[in-house]
C-alpha cells in the first residue's frame, strides 16, 4: 500500500519509515510522517531518528528491514 | 542531548551512577595492592584488612554479624543461592517453595529450576492491587511441607514495601527458612537483619551506588547453607574464588554513604516525587499511579497511562535525552506485559501504558519538573495521532 506523509504529502514510504511511525506513534496509527516531518513533529534529528531505526532493526523488531 | 539540562536519567532501579567516594576507595585495590587475601605474605596485608574493614562496614549498615555477609557477584547470584539452598538443606519431605508472583526473575527462574532439578514444588501467594502481599493466602499456603519462603522487601517496578517482618515471623512459627531480596532496598530505606527477623536476605552494590559484579547474601548464624561455588575456603567455605577486593571495597564504601545520607536522600527524593505527580496529574487526565500509596520507595513511579505507549513514550523520551523504564515491551510478535502489573491485575490497556520514573540521590527537583513537561508534551504528541 502506497503510504504518504500527513505533512508534507511524500509519498511512497519505505517499510522502516512507516515501522518508526508505529514504533513511535502507536501500532494503530493511520497517518505516518516522512522522516524529515516525523522529526520535525518531535523535535529531534532526522539522524537520531536513523539511529532509532538501528536500534529496532539489531532487536530483531520485524517492523523492519 | 537535546534538552537544557543535559541528559537526564531516571532510571535508578536498573542500576545506579557509581559514587564518586567508592571508586577513590576501589582504585587502590585495583592499581597498587592487589595481592590475594588468602596469601600469608605482607603484600597481601591491606588488601585481607580491607576486606575485613568492608564486611565489618556492611555489617554495620543492615544490623548484621560480620561472618554473617557472603560476597557475591550480585544480586542474582544470591537469589539462586537463596532458592536453591531451600531445596539443598531441607530433608526430602520440605520441598515445596514459597514465593510471590511480583519477585525479580532471579527469585521465579530459579525457583522454576528448583522444580526442575530438585523435585521442588512451587507455590505462588497472592498480591492485591498495590502489589502487597496478601497475609491471609500466605498463612493458607504455608505449610510443614514448606522448605522456605522468599518475598521481595520493596518491588523493583512499582515500589511497594512489603511488611517482612509480620511475613517472616508467620514463616518461623512452622520453622520454615525466610528469604528476602533486599537489593532495590538497601541503601534507600532503612534495612535492619535482626528487626526484620530474615534468614537470608540478598543485596546488590550497583542499586545503591557501588560497583556492579558484587553483591552480598546475608545469612543468619546458624542458617543451614550448602556451598554453591566449591574450591578454596574463602567467604567461611561456603563460596569459594578470589574475593573482588575492589568492588567489595566499593561496595562497603557506596552503602556507609547511602546509609548515612539516607535521610536527606529520602526527603529530596520524596519532594521530586511530590512534584512530578502533581505537574503530570494537573495535565493527564486519568493517569494512574501504581503500587502502595504509603510503603513505597521514594523516588520509585510508575505511572499508567490511558490510551499511551509506555513503550513509544521511552523511546521518544530516549530522543530526547532522557532515560526511563517502561511496564510493557513489544517482541516480534506482541507486547509484553510486566508480571508484576499482570499480577496487580491491572488492566492490559493501563499496563501497556506504564512508564517507570525511578529518581536517585543525583538528580534534581529542576529535572523532576522538566521530566513531568517533557512527557506531559509527548503524551500530547501521542494522543494527537
Amino acid at each position: 500500500m502506497n503510504k504518504s506523509c500527513i505533512a508534507c504529502k511524500k509519498d511512497k514510504l519505505d517499510k522502516n519509515t512507516l515501522g518508526l511511525n508505529k514504533k513511535l506513534l502507536g501500532e494503530d496509527i493511520c497517518n505516518f510522517y516522512c522522516m524529515e516531518c516525523l522529526a520535525d513533529y518531535l523535535e529531534v534529528t532526522v539522524e537520531e531518528l536513523q539511529d532509532k531505526i538501528e536500534q529496532f532493526k539489531a532487536e530483531g523488531c520485524k517492523l523492519f528491514s | 542531548m537535546r534538552n537544557s539540562y543535559g541528559s537526564i536519567y531516571a532510571d535508578n532501579a536498573a542500576t545506579t551512577q557509581l559514587d564518586p567516594a567508592a571508586l577513590d576507595a576501589m582504585l587502590p585495590f585495583l592499581r597498587d595492592s592487589y595481592g590475594n587475601p588468602s596469601s600469608l605474605y605482607s603484600f597481601s596485608r591491606s588488601a585481607r584488612k580491607a576486606l575485613q574493614e568492608a564486611r565489618e562496614t556492611i555489617a554495620e549498615c543492615i544490623g548484621a554479624l560480620p561472618e554473617e555477609i557472603i560476597f557475591t557477584s550480585g544480586g542474582s547470584e544470591s537469589d539462586n543461592w537463596a532458592i536453591k539452598n531451600f531445596a539443598f538443606a531441607n530433608p526430602l519431605n520440605r520441598r515445596q517453595i514459597l514465593t510471590s508472583p511480583i519477585e525479580h526473575h532471579a527469585i521465579l527462574n530459579s525457583c522454576a529450576e528448583a522444580v526442575r532439578l530438585f523435585g521442588c514444588s512451587t507455590g505462588s501467594i497472592v498480591v492485591d492491587q498495590f502489589g502487597t502481599i496478601d497475609i491471609d493466602d500466605f498463612r493458607a499456603k504455608l505449610s510443614e511441607n514448606t522448605a522456605g519462603v522468599s518475598i521481595m522487601l520493596a518491588n523493583n517496578e512499582v515500589g511497594t514495601i512489603q511488611d517482612i517482618k509480620t511475613l517472616a515471623a508467620i514463616a518461623h512459627d512452622l520453622n520454615t527458612l525466610f528469604h528476602t531480596d533486599a537489593v532495590q532496598a538497601i541503601g534507600h530505606i532503612p534495612v535492619n537483619t535482626q528487626e526484620l527477623g530474615v534468614d537470608m536476605l540478598s543485596a546488590s552494590a550497583h542499586k545503591f551506588n557501588g560497583p556492579k559484579g558484587i553483591g552480598l547474601l546475608f545469612v543468619k548464624r546458624g542458617t543451614p547453607l550448602v556451598s554453591f561455588v566449591n574450591g578454596g575456603q574463602q567467604e567461611f567455605a561456603r563460596r569459594a574464588g578470589t574475593e573482588n577486593v575492589a568492588s567489595i571495597v566499593g561496595m562497603a564504601t557506596a552503602l556507609k554513604n547511602n546509609c548515612s545520607q539516607m535521610h536527606e536522600n529520602t526527603l529530596k527524593l520524596q519532594k521530586m516525587e511530590t512534584l512530578f505527580k502533581e505537574i503530570i496529574s494537573e495535565s493527564i487526565s486519568n493517569v494512574v499511579f501504581n503500587g502502595d500509596p504509603v510503603h513505597h520507595l521514594p523516588g520509585l513511579i510508575s505511572l499508567s497511562i490511558p490510551g499511551a505507549s509506555g513503550e513509544s513514550l521511552l523511546h521518544i523520551l530516549d530522543l530526547k535525552g532522557i532515560a526511563v523504564s517502561t511496564g510493557a515491551a513489544c517482541n516480534s510478535k506482541e507486547t509484553a506485559i510486566s508480571h508484576v502489573l499482570k499480577s496487580m491485575n491491572l488492566p492490559v490497556e493501563l499496563a501497556k501504558g506504564t512508564l517507570r520514573i525511578s529518581f536517585g540521590k543525583n538528580n534534581t527537583l529542576p529535572e523532576a519538573e522538566y521530566l513531568a513537561k517533557e512527557i506531559i508534551e509527548v503524551v500530547k504528541k501521542i494522543k494527537q495521532k
